[in-house]
């Protein structure tokens, strides 16, 4: 085979290879808007997480759950939608158990890390579906305050 | 490919001035203890034409033209072995999850910054790549360049590199226990990638080798 020739060859075999596995990892990412949304879910989820450690705070001084949210963080910094600004949903299911609440825009992946995240690594905690949904968390069980 | 040292140089060209013949001359040169290799690149120095005095050849010169577009090419290259493993990594290990491991199953930011360098810097690869083929093809002399020589050698040597710690991770894994088929794939792919680039720049410096 001429020079020429073979390296035809090779290089069309090294472009197949190629494009096939960014094709492959594109399929994975999903669009650009997919990863905006589960971008912006980490930033709900991570939203959520510093709420509970707010109110585990709040019922280890007043050994109450807070009425508001207002009540753990009057600074309000958390306490919205990053993108619609809408107040994050907080409820009381009874004495000791509560409800957060959030709209999220796709459902959670199975990614244990994402970069920029401030969500530890407690898996399974933060899942969720697309749309509005609420986490129940008894305050009493241990590590409803750390993550 | 061998270096010719002043002297000798010198000395083929007053030989050759003087009207000696050329095998007589590489005979001489024998004789006295100098390699053939030498021998024959001090010959080459000057040109097989009959003029009263020696002729030289052009050589090629040193330019920076030369060594941007080599060092761009290699960089490009480099780029792109490395985000094709990386990408091919995260890939396999999206399809074999480890249960040890729960934090390297398939990361997709690595997935995004692996494509993306690969979608551009290879494409300039090709690009380069075959400019220069092009530009060694109209003056074939260009393949002596020292750039191009000591940018070549340095991939090889990366690429030797590259290939023997794979094969370290492999015995390594053997003694360990640690065969799975996630850790065979990925050792072939660093494999396959090393191996490629070594013996495709070995085999287009044999070419210049034997050009000169």
């Amino acid at each position: 085979m001429s020079p020429r020739r073979g390296i035809r060859w090779l290089s069309a075999g090294v472009s197949v290879v190629v494009l096939a596995a960014v094709l492959a990892g594109l399929s994975v990412l999903g669009s650009p808007m997919h990863q905006r949304a589960l971008r912006l879910d980490t930033i709900r989820t991570s939203n959520l997480g510093q709420l509970a450690i707010g109110i585990s705070g709040y019922w280890a001084a007043h050994k109450a759950l807070p009425p508001t949210l207002e009540s753990i963080d009057p600074s309000d910094s958390h306490h919205r939608d990053p993108v619609s600004g809408q107040p994050y949903g907080y409820g009381l299911v009874d004495a000791t158990t509560y409800r957060l609440c959030a709209q999220f825009d796709t459902a959670s992946e199975q990614e244990s890390y994402r970069a920029g995240a401030f969500i530890p690594p407690n898996l399974g905690r933060w899942k969720h579906p697309q749309g509005m949904h609420c986490f129940v968390t008894d305050v009493r069980q241990a590590g409803a305050g750390i993550y | 490919m061998a270096s010719s040292t002043q002297d000798l140089e010198q000395f083929v060209r007053d030989a050759l001035g003087r009207g000696c013949s050329r095998p007589s001359i590489e005979k001489a040169l024998g004789d006295a203890g100098w390699e053939p290799e030498q021998t024959r690149g001090a010959m080459a120095a000057y040109a097989d034409v009959d003029f009263v005095v020696p002729v030289p050849r052009p050589r090629p010169y040193v330019s920076a033209r030369e060594a941007f577009l080599y060092l761009v090419l290699f960089t490009t290259l480099y780029l792109t072995a490395y985000h094709l493993g990386s990408l091919l990594f995260e890939l396999i290990n999206r399809a074999f999850p480890d249960a040890a491991s729960p934090y390297n199953n398939g990361v997709s930011r690595s997935i995004r910054w692996s494509v993306s360098s690969v979608v551009i810097a290879f494409p300039v690869f090709l690009l380069l790549s075959v400019k220069i083929g092009k530009e060694l093809a109209q003056q074939p002399i260009k393949r002596l360049s020292a750039v191009r020589r000591w940018l070549t050698y340095l991939t090889l040597f990366v690429a030797a590199v590259v290939l023997i710690c794979d094969l370290i991770t492999l015995v390594d894994g053997l003694l360990g226990g640690d065969i799975t088929t996630r850790f065979v794939l990925k050792v072939l792919v660093v494999a396959a990638i090393a191996t490629v680039v070594f013996g495709y720049y070995l085999w287009d410096l044999r070419r210049d080798e034997r050009a000169a």
